[in-house]
């Protein structure tokens, strides 16, 4: 008994030790970009899920938008629909990476229609204007400098460009952070549920048999 | 082998929590004081094996030792396989806690099988080592066509699922054989008790 106890402790020491941090899981992350909305699915620990099925619904009523496949480094991209964006849905990106493995991953409209000029003139909606008084608030138009011929919207889309370009390192970096797999301090907090819920069975066993 | 969150339908959710319930019942009731220090630790195997990844194949496959916990432990492997993939969900987000019933009798009972199947060949040093194999390739099979089955019930074509969850698990199952076998041969040599002894 006490030699199985040490074969199987040695056993479980091997398999902490050696383990890579991978995980069984699969991962989606999405983000958009100029008028596209780029994804990556991975199973955690970093194996792209190939050929995984994208679906792409509304939130609010799951109606499917489209259908997608992931390619063989586990990306996919598409155009926002049209109708997503008339509609200001909120997507719902659902990944099948075969063998029941599915996760999912909202883009809401924030995050796909930032600051997104608005193509009907006069007629904004609530949001939009809300959303460009909040950025006149943080940038008041007298403090910055601009050259008066250069046309609003080309500005805008010079900013836009330079701030994706910006912040594409920090996509990446959270993307990472997401798809790190446990850590040891999982394994081992694991390890001491285990050994506590067999100490409660034991307990209550021994005092059925004591009795 | 674990199937996520949000794929199965309420009935084989229900169905697989059901079975799981009723198997943990009678594993615990089984469990004897002697042998939960055992249980325990090969539950902790368990609950680390799927980190151990095997990159061969299209998926994502792990060691799942369940054939290993099965031939030891009997109807205990229920409550054991329980523990770790609660554990597992937690942790690491594994499977999920809807699915919990499902993923537990998807790998508990072909453990359970596997016992029954395996057990008489122990005796004898001679069928030792390939019921080991045996035993932990058939477990893993056995699991993959669980798998599918629950899959299948709650989408349709159980023949297409099953040879895609069968062909992925196929360089696992040889990985399994192959540990089981020398789990069990050097359990035979050092607690002989543990492996040919007929407490169930």
């Amino acid at each position: 008994m006490k030699q199985l106890s040490m074969f199987l402790s040695i056993l479980l020491l091997c398999l902490v030790i050696t383990t890579p941090g991978n995980a069984h899981k699969v991962n989606v992350f999405a983000y958009a970009e100029s008028g596209t909305i780029i994804g990556e699915t991975s199973f955690s620990g970093g194996r792209p899920a190939q050929n995984a099925e994208i679906s792409v619904q509304d939130r609010a009523t799951g109606a499917v938008l489209l259908q997608a496949r992931s390619d063989g480094q586990g990306t996919f991209s598409f155009p926002i629909p049209d109708r997503a964006r008339d509609e200001r849905l909120d997507l719902l990106i659902i990944v099948h990476a075969g063998e029941g493995h599915r996760n999912e991953w909202l883009l809401t409209t924030e995050d796909y229609l930032p600051g997104e000029p608005d193509t009907a003139p006069g007629g904004q909606s609530a949001a939009a204007t809300e959303r460009q008084s909040a950025v006149a608030v943080e940038l008041p138009p007298q403090q910055i400098a601009l050259p008066p011929s250069w046309p609003e919207e080309q500005l805008q889309q010079i900013i836009e460009t330079a701030v994706a370009k910006q912040v594409a390192p920090l996509k990446r970096l959270v993307l990472e952070t997401r798809q790190s797999g446990p850590g040891l301090r999982d394994i081992l907090g694991g390890i001491g549920y285990i050994v506590g819920i067999f100490g409660v069975i034991a307990l209550i066993k021994s005092q059925k048999g004591g009795k | 082998m674990h199937i996520s969150e949000g794929v199965l339908s309420a009935p084989v959710l229900i169905g697989g929590g059901v079975l799981t319930v009723i198997g943990t019942g009678i594993g615990l009731h089984r469990l004897d004081y002697d042998r939960i220090m055992n249980t325990a630790i090969l539950t902790s195997a368990f609950f680390v094996a799927s980190l151990v990844h095997v990159p061969i194949g299209p998926g994502s496959i792990h060691l799942v030792l369940n054939g290993l916990l099965g031939i030891i432990l009997g109807w205990a492997c229920f409550p054991a396989i329980l523990v770790a993939l609660l554990l597992q969900a937690v942790f690491f987000q594994f499977g999920g806690l809807l699915v919990l019933g499902v993923n537990t009798f998807n790998m508990a009972a072909p453990a359970l099988l596997c016992y029954y199947l395996v057990r008489p060949l122990l005796a004898r040093p001679k069928t030792r080592g390939v019921a080991g194999f045996a035993g932990g390739a058939l477990a893993i099979f056995l699991a993959a066509l669980c798998m599918a089955l629950s899959l299948a019930l709650s989408d349709s074509g159980f023949l297409a699922t099953a040879k895609l969850v069968v062909i992925a698990n196929l360089p696992i199952m040889l990985i399994e054989g192959i540990v089981t076998m020398f789990a069990i041969t050097f359990l035979a040599k050092v607690t002989p008790d543990l492996i040919t002894g007929s407490r169930p």
